[in-house]
């Protein structure tokens, strides 16, 4: 062998060269494989940099969701510039895949449907955005928060803690609730605030509407409705309707309710439990004489309870 | 009792207290006002606290970022420019400074908080609301209740306009104080009928005052200099 010719090193059997430049799947050499995973090593190393430096940007000045979403479009994209990158290393012919996959891509397509479908609906939702990470929703009979939005499922929590995966096509095709979408929203107390019919009402509702103008948290404008609803059979209903922040309003709608209640009867504004007078036809006759005073409470003097006697680990009891 | 102060003090000021004391090698900070009292152990061998007023928009909790003044209505005359003085309220932030390191420890304030919605319910904005009376000539507020906020609206439209209310942002909201007054400087630009520009303005009220320490700072590009605005665009009434 001439060492002298570079190109006889080359092609000579059992060199390093010569085996790497061998190919050995296809066209693809050692030597491509080397470099894919080269490639990818650095695209991976690249997608974590450009992630927590968009992090480390943005994370002071962009909503979370909003970051979250920017980071997963970039790591896509990178990812997806990695594959075209990749792929003449692998001597993948694109044209051939055209003309031979179109059999095999409908096949594919139909053993990949639900996952297709997901990726599909992922790739909506990111862009549709009827939900934002941190959003509070329903779906279903579920309300939970969205933790992530990822391309083939959501990631939410619910109000007890748990853990619900919704792949994204059964979330696209739902019917979603954004609880929090809207800057405000309104709650009202819908069995409403009972009155007696002796009390006055218009004091009733000034005395509310006080009570609520001293809540942060429920909005000036559009201001609350308190008005009287009904004239029920034992009370006089008086209906309270609120707007707040919806991050806020759960926190004032239960606080609210027994504050009112307390200051009502504060100002002798009492919520009077159902009541039902009977008229009987005949006058009834009781002989009250008859009726004999109940005994009086008699006092019982504080007895100690006696301490039981603990048996000590290897003695028997005394049966 | 607004300023700069050292590790061990105490100011007393009605039913407002705050304390600063040494146990050992940390720091105690007491704070009572009312029926609320706030304690916070500190770490530090030395520093400066500052006591100043700080943007209104802390209290109870971070809820929006925009403060809406609702005011008297005011009707002003095609490109007329007038100056008015409204009232805010005011929040007084206590923070611990080392070196170039500030860090808020509390926010406090003697005036009730209260939230309103500037636009509609869908894509308006939260805003912390409060109602002033329209003064011609400077106020002289408490400045442990009330600022005042000096506002110029120019009416930039061939009509007339009303104003009931001035809404701004967080960013850029510049406070000056001293013993006896907290000031602002607003412009309102108003564009057309229903849309107006609001802007601060850097710059005290009288001479002496000292600026406060912004809790919402916004980053300024270099060679701009232009204000931060907030575009009012659901009417100013």
């Amino acid at each position: 062998m001439d060492i002298s010719d570079p190109e006889t090193i080359f092609r000579s059997e059992g060199t390093i060269l010569h085996l790497l430049t061998t190919p050995v799947i296809g066209e693809t050499t050692p030597l491509d494989l080397v470099w894919v995973l080269i490639i990818f090593i650095f695209a991976l190393t690249l997608i974590r940099v450009v992630r927590i430096q968009l992090k480390r940007s943005f994370g002071d000045r962009v909503p979370k969701s909003d970051l979250d979403f920017m980071t997963t479009i970039v790591t896509y994209l990178l990812y997806l510039a990695t594959f075209l990158v990749i792929l003449p290393y692998l001597h993948f012919d694109l044209s051939g895949l055209f003309v031979a996959g179109g059999i095999i891509a409908l096949a594919l397509a139909f053993a990949t449907q639900n996952i297709v479908s997901n990726l599909v609906s992922g790739l909506f939702l990111m862009f549709e955005r009827p939900i934002k990470i941190g959003d509070n929703i329903s779906i279903g009979s579920m309300t939970a928060t969205v933790q992530n939005i990822q391309i083939m499922s959501t990631i939410v929590r619910t109000f007890d803690g748990i853990y619900v995966r919704i792949p994204n096509s059964r979330l696209f095709t739902s019917d979603i609730t954004n609880l929090v979408i809207h800057p405000a929203r309104r709650f009202e107390y819908t069995i409403g605030i009972r009155i007696r019919y002796r009390d006055d009402a218009g004091k009733a509702i000034s005395i509310i509407r006080d009570m609520i103008d001293k809540q942060p948290y429920a909005l000036k404008s559009p201001g609350p409705s308190v008005y009287v609803d009904k004239l029920d059979s034992s009370s006089v209903n008086i209906v309270v309707k609120i707007w707040a922040p919806s991050l806020y309003w759960w926190g004032l709608r239960t606080e609210l309710l027994w504050r009112l209640k307390v200051e009502l009867e504060k100002n002798g504004i009492q919520i009077p439990f159902p009541q039902q007078e009977v008229w009987f036809n005949n006058i009834l006759k009781a002989d009250m004489k008859s009726v004999k005073e109940p005994p009086p409470i008699r006092e019982i003097p504080f007895q100690p309870i006696e301490k039981e006697e603990k048996t000590k680990p290897g003695e028997t009891h005394g049966w | 009792m607004y300023g700069r102060y050292g590790y061990q003090f105490c100011v007393e000021k009605g039913d407002l207290k705050v304390c600063f004391s040494k146990d050992e090698d940390f720091i105690r900070y007491f704070r009572s006002l009312g029926d609320k009292t706030v304690e916070r152990i500190v770490a530090s061998e030395s520093g400066t606290v500052y006591i100043n007023p700080v943007e209104p928009l802390n209290l109870p909790d971070e809820v929006t970022r925009f403060l809406e003044i609702r005011f008297e209505p005011i009707l002003i005359e095609p490109e007329a420019v007038r100056q008015i003085y409204l009232t805010f309220p005011i929040e007084i932030g206590v923070f611990l400074g080392k070196s170039d390191a500030i860090q808020l420890i509390d926010v406090f304030s003697r005036m009730p908080q209260k939230y309103s919605l500037y636009g509609p319910t869908d894509t308006g904005v939260i805003t912390r609301y409060y109602w002033s009376a329209v003064y011609l000539h400077r106020p002289s507020p408490d400045p442990w209740y009330e600022g005042v906020l000096e506002l110029t609206m120019h009416n930039t439209t061939k009509g007339w306009i009303e104003v009931s209310r001035v809404v701004f942002e967080n960013y850029g909201m510049k406070i000056y104080f001293d013993q006896e007054l907290v000031s602002m400087k607003a412009h309102m630009q108003i564009i057309k009928h229903t849309i107006a520009e609001t802007s601060f303005i850097d710059k005290p009220m009288r001479e002496g005052m000292q600026k406060s320490i912004e809790l919402y700072y916004s980053r300024k590009i270099p060679g701009v200099e232009r204000a931060i605005s907030y575009t009012m665009e659901e009417g100013m009434s």
